[in-house]
């Protein structure tokens, strides 16, 4: 199971904040998860205001 | 122990039944959070706890009740129901095995207990930490309320503005006294203090489930030795708990992946099925001794304000939710504070005491904090 930003995202990089590990990068307000680097620990899950973070097998 | 409130049924309920205001409002649902609330059963209170996740929910954890949580268990609640154990039930103590060194044989370590004073020679208990974490929560006779996230707080000198969020809506509450136990990324412990966050250095941990098996006799939590950092996994019902922590050398998946390789081939582990990934992360709040318990009204508990044994947070989350609940009724007598209380509960100086004492194991394990 991964954690995936869908294009649901509203580039305001609240997730990016949450990571406190940093999984989570930003290249011209793109957000993308780090797959090596997450550990699926959720916190993002909560911050995302339209659900743009989702769980995929 | 008996509480007649551990009789109590199921008081969870929907968003729609959430009040405008409570007289204590506990942010999360684990063993910090119970604790607290625990304390204010008979007092005729009104208390809500809020979760974010949907329960019951899980966490990463070895699942595993250390000697010194069993005896505050048993000190203070009823006997942990049946279908909280998984098997082997006991867990009789830790053993190391090595991944510099494959020649050497499985080292049975003296005690499972990195908390209390050693030698410590008392077994631990095998438990689903979903169905442990939910039992403690009706063990408390609170309200409460899932798929609820705080988002933040605001404190006018006399009442305390909670803002929750429940599928993408705001809701506002208002209490007297909030308690913070939302664990190591505490949305509480931010609203109150941000710059300290800032100055706080994390690690992370990983973890995936197996159906699987091996040639290592269940009943122990194994603890995987590394030239660089640490594992460890343990037998439960018929799968494997293995997890990983992560290094300035490696992530936590990376190493995770590591040791499967390195118990495939020195332990015949054999992998059928993955059936859970999942992680956590920790801050260096105790090992720094960076403890934080809040301000005024306002109460972090467990390691929302940097309980944690080494790695064992429910000792801790247990024993500082307990001094919390109890000093926020003492305020309620005497007019002072609960965080004056809070701070001067013995429980409190003693689990201090405790956590300095064993954080420098972490570090001879190689647990490193930061990026």
């Amino acid at each position: 199971m991964v954690y995936i930003i869908s294009e649901d995202c509203l580039h305001c990089g609240s997730c990016a904040d949450e990571c406190q590990i940093k999984a989570i990068k930003e290249e011209d307000r793109n957000f993308t998860i780090d797959q090596d680097v997450c550990v699926e620990c959720g916190a993002c899950l909560f911050v995302c205001d339209v659900g743009a973070i989702v769980m995929e097998q | 122990m008996n509480i007649e409130c551990s009789k109590t049924i199921n008081r969870q309920v929907d968003i729609a039944q959430l009040k405008k205001s409570y007289d204590i409002v506990i942010v999360g649902s684990g063993p910090a959070g119970a604790s607290a609330a625990r304390a204010f059963i008979g007092s005729g209170l009104d208390v809500v706890i809020i979760e974010k996740c949907s329960l019951k929910r899980d966490k990463m954890c070895s699942g595993v009740i250390l000697p010194s949580a069993r005896k505050y268990l048993s000190e203070n609640y009823n006997e942990i129901p049946e279908h909280v154990f998984t098997e082997p039930r006991a867990i009789k103590g830790s053993r190391c095995v090595s991944t510099n060194d494959l020649q050497a044989c499985v080292t049975t370590c003296p005690a499972l207990d990195l908390g209390e004073a050693l030698p410590n020679q008392e077994h631990g208990f095998n438990v689903d930490r979903s169905e442990f974490d939910y039992w403690l929560c009706k063990e408390s006779g609170a309200l409460l309320v899932d798929n609820c996230l705080f988002v933040d707080c605001k404190h006018d000198g006399r009442d305390i503005s909670v803002r929750v969020n429940h599928e993408g809506k705001y809701h506002e509450i208002i209490t007297k006294i909030l308690i913070g136990a939302d664990g190591p990324i505490s949305r509480v412990r931010r609203s109150l203090s941000p710059e300290l966050d800032k100055t706080l250095n994390w690690i992370a941990l990983y973890e995936e489930h197996y159906e699987a098996t091996i040639d290592l006799e269940p009943g122990w939590q194994y603890w995987i030795l590394d030239p660089v950092t640490f594992g460890s996994f343990t037998h439960k019902d018929k799968v494997i708990h293995l997890n990983a922590t992560a290094s300035r050398a490696e992530t936590a998946k990376k190493t995770l992946y590591r040791f499967v390789t390195f118990l495939q081939e020195r332990y015949g582990l054999k992998i059928n099925k993955t059936t859970m990934t999942r992680g956590i992360v920790m801050n260096d709040m105790p090992y720094r001794e960076n403890y934080f318990l809040g301000n005024g009204n306002i109460l972090l508990v467990g390691e929302a304000a940097g309980f944690v044994r080494a790695l064992d947070g429910i000792t801790g989350a247990l024993v500082s939710g307990k001094a919390a609940g109890e000093s926020a009724l003492k305020s309620l007598q005497s007019g002072l504070s609960p965080l004056q209380h809070y701070s001067e509960h013995n429980l409190v100086q003693a689990e201090w005491k405790i956590c300095k004492e064993v954080q420098p194991r972490l570090g001879e394990l190689g647990f490193v904090f930061g990026l």
